[in-house]
């Protein structure tokens, strides 16, 4: 075997050297180097930038306006219908709410027994009770006109009876404030403790509708309660809040008289007497409470809340002025309808 | 006081690797994708055989290619771009020997000298006296890797080189800090090493031409 001189470079051995040596870095380590190079002098290597380029688009279509802005509205809408669904909640639970149920404060002795009688009298002249409520609503529509606004009060349910509304009563002409739906206030209290806003509210429980109108109630009694009403007249920037609070005074002198009363006494028949008497004197009552509170705002010298008062009396009473006392009569001649 | 790279790359033929890291160190970007392209595999082959690990492959070429970034700004194209490129290949795999307290480059030399060569001969891994082994390698790229491994690390290196690099003598010498004739010395032992390993495979060699 003869050994040839060794050459420092066997092109032989190279080529196959060249041919069967072909490792190549990973393509990771590739872009990392790039994209440092590129870095490092401040460009950004073609198939990152095609990349970024892609990204940035995405981005731009995840936050345009097209792509948010209908689901900000339906999660508007859905809001909105929520508020409206809460604002309306209190009078439907009120009125399906057994808690709210004015048993106890009609039944002033809290004795379990006449309270059952109570309840068994009331069953036995639920439908009486039915179909006499009509004539007090139809009494309502003689009430000033605005007062009418207050019938725009969510429907209650078909079927259950209709106490004679005593908001609807002493609703002065801007009882359009009162008949929106309002959010709860702060309950008041009687003097046994229960709730007056809840009765208030609850107009519509066949329970609740019977209970004022079954407590025997008295026209001095009324009137008294009346001119307690009068005799804190209300700020004149809130006469339908003003009114709201006469109005529930008025159902807790009524529902005081009631504890007062024999709890079994004819309380339907009673009930009817006693709301035709008040749909009755209802507007004399209303009318003259207005009168009063004209009088201080004048006094007070609140013209222009006097002078809106008079235009509203006026509207919802003919002769408003001629039931003015004297001293009013000249002033009111000065205002003009 | 040195040029411009703008100027200094307008003295060299557009495509050649001189003139593309002067492009780069004048901030053109796109130049250093072609000097990449074009000395990626080399440089990766050489780190590759040399530390005969993928893993550690791997970070010492990003570190090359890293330190190349960071010296642009310094580069002055007084030799071929190769060697300079080869030269900071070369120091970040005898750093990387150090630090792992291999000194592959410190012991072995020849230059004709008998015992060194009979060193080289003693090598443990040299599969020169197991003909079985080389028998059973089939794949002519594997035996010569394989073959490769065998070779001292300054032999290897040199062989690397210039195979991989396209270094002269004269440049592997300037890069290794050793004479021309140390290193055509060790580039002859090297290949005459390989040549001895592939002599089984030499008719295939020829077979595939």
């Amino acid at each position: 075997m003869t050994t040839p001189d060794i050459p420092e470079r066997d092109a032989r051995l190279s080529a196959a050297w060249r041919e069967h040596s072909a490792e190549m870095p990973p393509a990771q380590l590739d872009a990392a180097i790039l994209a440092a190079a590129h870095r490092a002098v401040g460009s950004v290597p073609q198939d990152a930038a095609k990349q970024a380029a892609e990204a940035g688009k995405t981005a731009r279509e995840a936050t345009s306006p097209q792509r948010w802005w209908m689901p900000l509205a339906a999660a508007a809408t859905i809001g909105a219908v929520a508020l409206g669904i809460l604002q309306t909640m209190p009078l439907e639970q009120s009125a399906t709410a057994p808690s709210v149920s004015d048993m106890p404060s009609v039944a002033s002795p809290p004795t379990s027994t006449s309270r059952d009688k109570l309840k068994v009298q009331e069953r036995k002249d639920a439908p009486r009770a039915m179909a006499e409520s009509a004539a007090p609503q139809t009494a309502a529509t003689v009430v000033p006109p605005a007062a009418n606004a207050s019938a725009n009060v969510p429907a209650r349910p078909a079927g259950k009876p209709v106490a004679p509304r005593d908001t609807d009563r002493v609703a002065p002409p801007s009882a359009t404030l009162a008949a929106a739906p309002q959010p709860f206030p702060a309950e008041k209290k009687n003097e046994s403790g229960e709730s007056v806003d809840s009765k208030v509210r609850a107009g519509a429980t066949p329970t609740f509708a019977n209970a004022p109108t079954a407590s025997p109630i008295s026209e001095p009694q009324r009137q008294s309660a009346d001119a307690m009403t009068a005799q804190s007249p209300p700020a004149p920037a809130a006469p339908a809040l003003s009114r709201m609070a006469a109005a529930r005074d008025d159902t807790r002198q009524r529902n005081e008289v009631a504890q007062s009363a024999p709890a079994a006494s004819g309380a339907v028949v009673l009930a009817k007497k006693a709301t035709s008497a008040d749909t009755a004197s209802a507007k004399s009552i209303d009318v003259d409470a207005w009168i009063v509170r004209i009088r201080k705002l004048h006094d007070d010298g609140k013209l222009p809340d006097a002078a809106k008062e008079l235009v509203a009396l006026r509207a919802a009473i003919p002769d408003a002025d001629r039931r003015l006392p004297p001293e009013l009569r000249a002033w009111a001649a000065t205002v003009k309808p | 006081m040195s040029a411009p790279p703008e100027e200094l790359a307008a003295t060299f033929a557009e495509d050649s690797d001189e003139a593309l890291m002067l492009s780069y160190a004048a901030g053109r970007a796109a130049a250093f994708d072609t000097l990449y392209a074009r000395h990626k595999g080399g440089v990766y082959r050489y780190l590759l055989r040399q530390c005969g690990n993928a893993g550690f492959a791997d970070e010492l070429f990003q570190d090359v290619w890293m330190n190349a970034i960071r010296a642009r700004d310094r580069y002055v194209p007084t030799a071929k771009f190769t060697t300079w490129l080869y030269t900071l290949a070369h120091n970040r795999l005898v750093d990387h020997w150090r630090a792992s307290g291999q000194a592959k480059f410190a012991s072995i030399d020849d230059d004709n000298d008998e015992g060194t060569r009979a060193a080289v001969e003693a090598l443990p891994g040299s599969r020169r006296n197991e003909p079985e082994t080389r028998l059973n390698t089939r794949q002519l790229g594997e035996q010569l890797r394989a073959a490769l491994a065998t070779l001292p690390a300054v032999q290897r290196d040199a062989f690397l080189l210039q195979q991989e690099g396209g270094l002269s003598l004269a440049e592997i010498a300037e890069l290794t800090g050793v004479g021309p004739e140390t290193v055509k010395s060790r580039l002859r032992y090297a290949v005459a090493k390989l040549r001895g390993e592939l002599l089984p495979l030499r008719s295939s060699l020829r077979e595939e031409r």
